[in-house]
């Protein structure tokens, strides 16, 4: 479809605001692409990241069991771990049709609405896509619990193991959409020689 | 657009029985809003106007396109040179569609592939001093001589300067959840976290200042475009975004500071500038990843929001964890 897009569709747009709809239906196409080839992959790396490291932090908050600020912590390190409602493996592909885009799908799939999920045939998320947005709701969690930790070296450390997670996993989410990426400021062109 | 029926508004409202729209076309770029220019001839008239409305799903910022419309009419005659806003409608019976607005068009242009074509330094620079000046005139405009502040809210104390503007963004973000999202959180903590306690003055803030948003004509800026975030709150937030979108390849960041600070007597704070560079990425967030939910809704089928949802929020929280150390 790319290709066809690209060799024979927008060669032959006059009208500008078609352009641009066919340029952003392009950089889609390469992002979608990514996400074919290498989704599965990093799902399972980033559901393992966000167990192994809020478990990790769930053993900081127990050496403060006496304090109830670390409660919360505690707790959410134990659901990031003990919950482990499917596997890591790559979903069969026969059962994760991609996006809903290409049916008529009717409005209203319920719930919170998943952009990137990888969708089953009755428009059901596959299960490292559910984990990874139970673990996102976790780690969001934990976030905020985070910021409620009395001032001290451990809570520091927290916060930062904290957010070079969300770091980690934004890198994976950005080597996904990066075609995607629109510029906001000037690109200069670069004067010509002599 | 209906161009007939636009043919028809504009014949009565500018009394020019014989008015014909001779071409109408969407603005590319930009998608907070529609924007479209629409050429008009008739007995003594012959002249660009400029359209704007509000998308058929809805306005992507969470600002009023009335509030747009009265800052454009508030601004007009000032030292903040915009175009003239004329009239504004939230009859849906006119066009087919509701809100709109329509003013003149400034006649120059805003693109920033022509302002940055080879051998254009000289003009470059001249527009970037002007640039700094034009911006010291926004922070030093007397906001409540021009009326601003009969829509615009008051801070009431410096922590207010951003806390306003950070509740309004988040809200808006909140009111359409996608999916969790741990790095605008994290963003959104940090932002909440170091608001800056002292901002010597409350001015108006144009809000989305950069290269593409001011008309330039040969090498003098004639309009200052792209209002719909304006708002009273710290000047270093305009800063802020000019430096986002790469205003500093028109001039050097000293030299546009050291212009900026003797037109206006304002001094530049740069770390309250680096506060909100961060607060821009988690703007930008707030206004496009929620466009997503549409599509679940089925309130849109557009490919171009599809690309606004996930490339701007990635791209900002890419930038925005940099900006505070991750």
């Amino acid at each position: 479809m790319r290709h066809s897009l690209r060799t024979v569709v927008q060669p032959a747009l006059e009208d500008r605001w078609a352009r641009y709809v066919a340029s952003a239906m392009d950089v889609m196409f390469e992002h979608l692409i990514l996400r074919a080839a290498g989704e599965s992959d990093l799902l399972g790396e980033d559901n393992a990241d966000l167990r192994q490291t809020l478990g990790r932090l769930g053993a900081t908050a127990r050496d403060h069991a006496d304090e109830a600020a670390w409660l919360p912590l505690a707790a959410l390190a134990d659901a990031a771990v003990d919950e482990d409602d499917g596997p890591d493996e790559p979903p069969d592909a026969t059962d994760a049709t991609a996006a809903t885009a290409a049916t008529e799908e009717p409005a209203g799939t319920g719930g919170t609405a998943d952009a990137t999920a990888t969708v089953g045939a009755a428009g059901e998320r596959d299960p490292a896509t559910a984990e990874n947005e139970r673990l996102r709701a976790v780690l969001v969690e934990a976030l905020a619990a985070a910021e409620r930790l009395p001032a001290g070296p451990d809570a520091d450390a927290v916060r930062d193991d904290l957010l070079r997670l969300v770091r980690r996993q934004l890198d994976r989410q950005v080597a996904l959409t990066r075609p995607l990426f629109m510029s906001f400021g000037p690109t200069p062109k670069p004067s010509k020689a002599g | 657009m209906d161009e007939d029926r636009l043919q028809v508004h504009l014949r009565d409202r500018l009394g020019v029985p014989d008015l014909t729209v001779t071409h109408l076309r969407r603005n590319v770029g930009g998608m907070s809003r529609e924007t479209w220019f629409a050429t008009v001839t008739g007995t003594g008239l012959d002249e660009t106007l400029t359209l704007r409305a509000d998308h058929p799903e809805g306005a992507v910022v969470p600002v009023s396109l009335e509030r747009e419309f009265q800052t454009f009419q508030a601004l007009h005659g000032t030292a903040v040179p915009v175009a003239e806003a004329l009239w504004y409608s939230d009859d849906p019976a006119i066009l087919g569609r509701a809100p709109f607005y329509v003013r003149r068009m400034v006649p120059g242009s805003a693109s920033a592939g022509k302002l940055f074509a080879p051998g254009g330094e000289a003009r470059r620079e001249r527009i970037g001093v002007q640039f700094a000046e034009l911006l010291a005139a926004v922070h030093t405009l007397d906001w409540r001589a021009a009326g601003l502040d009969a829509f615009m809210e008051v801070p009431r104390d410096a922590r207010e300067v951003a806390l306003l503007e950070l509740d309004r963004w988040e809200r808006n973000y909140r009111a359409r959840p996608v999916e969790p999202m741990p790095a605008m959180e994290a963003l959104l903590a940090w932002l909440r976290r170091n608001v800056p306690a002292d901002v010597p003055r409350v001015s108006l803030v144009w809000g989305d200042v950069g290269v593409g948003n001011f008309i330039y004509e040969g090498d003098r800026i004639v309009a200052l475009t792209d209002w719909e975030q304006a708002h009273l709150g710290d000047p270093m937030k305009d800063w802020a975004s000019a430096l986002w979108r790469g205003v500093d390849a028109l001039l050097p960041r000293d030299e546009l500071f050291a212009a900026y600070e003797k037109a206006s007597g304002i001094r530049i704070d740069e770390e309250r500038v680096r506060y909100y560079t961060a607060f821009i990425d988690a703007e930008y967030v707030c206004t496009s990843y929620p466009v997503l939910r549409d599509f679940s809704t089925g309130n849109t089928r557009d490919v171009t929001f599809a690309r606004l949802g996930l490339g701007v929020p990635y791209y900002c929280l890419d930038h925005g964890l940099r900006t505070i150390g991750y």
